[in-house]
C-alpha cells in the first residue's frame, strides 16, 4: 500500500493518499472494467467507490478527512448538483418540446447525468484542492496521459497512424506545462478549442438524438472547458506563484 | 479575499516550521496549510485557535481583515 501512496504522491504532490481514496479508486476502476466486460450490474461497485466513503463519511462512521477536505467535498457535491438538475431540466424541456405534458417520451440513459454530475463533482473537488491553475496542469497530464494509452493500444500495429493519432494526447501535455508559465492564455486556447469542438461535434444533437455525443461532451469537452475557464478567470501575474 | 493571514511568515520566521510539522501538529493536511497560506481558505474557529495556540500568539496575529473590508463595514 505504501508504495502505492508514494506513486500517488509523486504524480500529485500535496495530495495525501488515503487507504478509504485508494480502495474507493479501486472499486470505480474494478466496477467500470467489469461492467464493461462481465456484466454491468458490477457498476454497483462503482457506485460503492463513489458514494459509499462520503455516506459513511455522513453517518460519522468515516473521520477521514480534515475541515479542509470536507468543505472541498461540499462544495464539489453542490456543483455536482446544480450541474446534474441543471442538465436534468434541459433534458426533459427539449425533449418534451412542443408537448403539453411531460409525458413518455423516449428512453433518456440515467448514466448521462451520474456522468455529468460524477465529472462536476471531479473537477470541481480538484480545483478547489488544489487551485486552479495547479488543477488544470494535473487535469491536463492525466488527459493526454490516458488518451496517448487509448491512442497506443488502439493503433498498435499501425505505426504511421500511431505517430498521427498521438498527436493529439502531447498537445495536451505540451499544453499542461505551457500553463505553467502562461496560464490565461493556454485558458483562452482551451476555451476556444472546447467552443469550437461544440459544433465540430454537433453537441447539441445529443439532446435530440444521438444521446452518445453528450457522453463525448461531459467526457471531453467539460474538462477542457472548466480548465480553460479556470485558468483565463486567473488573477494576471499569477503564473509567478507557486 | 477581505481576510489577510501571516501564517506564512509565522511558520517561517517565528516558528521555523515546515507545512507538513505545522499540518501535523494542527491535525490537518499539509494541503489546508498551503490552501490557508495562500488565502484559497479560510480555517474554522476552531482551527484558528489551535494554530494560534502552536504559535503562542492570538488569532488577530494569524488573521486580521483587510484594510479595505474594514472600511466597507465601518
Amino acid at each position: 500500500m505504501k508504495w502505492l501512496q508514494r506513486l500517488a504522491g509523486r504524480i500529485a504532490p500535496g495530495w495525501q493518499a488515503t487507504p478509504v481514496g485508494l480502495a474507493s479508486f479501486a472499486l470505480v476502476v474494478l466496477g467500470l472494467l467489469l461492467g464493461a466486460t462481465v456484466n454491468m450490474a458490477w457498476l454497483l461497485l462503482l457506485g460503492a467507490g463513489c458514494f459509499g466513503p462520503g455516506l459513511l463519511r455522513e453517518l460519522r462512521l468515516l473521520r477521514d478527512c480534515d475541515e479542509f477536505q470536507r468543505q472541498s467535498s461540499i462544495r464539489a457535491g453542490y456543483h455536482a448538483f446544480l450541474a446534474g438538475g441543471l442538465f436534468l431540466v434541459i433534458v426533459v424541456a427539449v425533449r418534451a418540446w412542443g408537448h403539453r405534458s411531460l409525458g413518455n417520451h423516449d428512453a433518456f440513459p440515467a448514466s448521462l447525468v451520474l456522468t455529468c454530475m460524477l465529472v462536476t463533482y471531479a473537477l470541481s473537488q480538484l480545483t478547489r484542492f488544489w487551485g486552479a491553475r495547479a488543477a488544470a496542469f494535473r487535469i491536463l497530464l492525466m488527459f493526454g496521459f490516458f488518451w496517448f494509452c487509448f491512442v497506443a493500444l488502439s493503433h498498435a500495429g499501425e505505426p504511421i497512424n500511431l505517430l498521427v493519432e498521438l498527436l493529439l494526447p502531447l498537445i495536451l501535455v505540451a499544453l499542461a506545462f505551457a500553463s505553467r508559465r502562461w496560464p490565461r492564455p493556454v485558458g483562452a486556447v482551451l476555451l476556444a478549442t472546447g467552443i469550437g469542438a461544440l459544433f465540430l461535434f454537433h453537441i447539441e444533437e445529443g439532446f435530440t438524438g444521438n444521446s452518445g455525443r453528450l457522453y463525448v461532451f461531459f467526457l471531453l469537452l467539460l474538462p477542457l472547458l472548466y480548465t480553460g475557464a479556470g485558468l483565463l478567470g486567473m488573477p494576471a501575474g499569477s503564473a509567478a506563484e507557486g | 479575499m477581505p481576510l489577510v493571514n501571516h501564517l506564512r511568515r509565522h511558520r517561517l520566521a517565528v516558528a521555523e516550521l515546515t507545512q507538513q510539522a505545522l499540518a501535523d501538529r494542527a491535525g490537518v493536511t499539509r494541503q489546508t496549510i498551503i490552501s490557508i497560506e495562500k488565502g484559497n481558505y479560510n480555517p474554522s474557529v476552531e482551527l484558528a485557535l489551535r494554530l494560534a495556540t502552536i504559535f503562542g500568539v492570538r488569532v488577530e496575529d494569524l488573521f486580521e481583515l483587510s484594510r479595505e473590508s474594514g472600511r466597507r463595514k465601518s
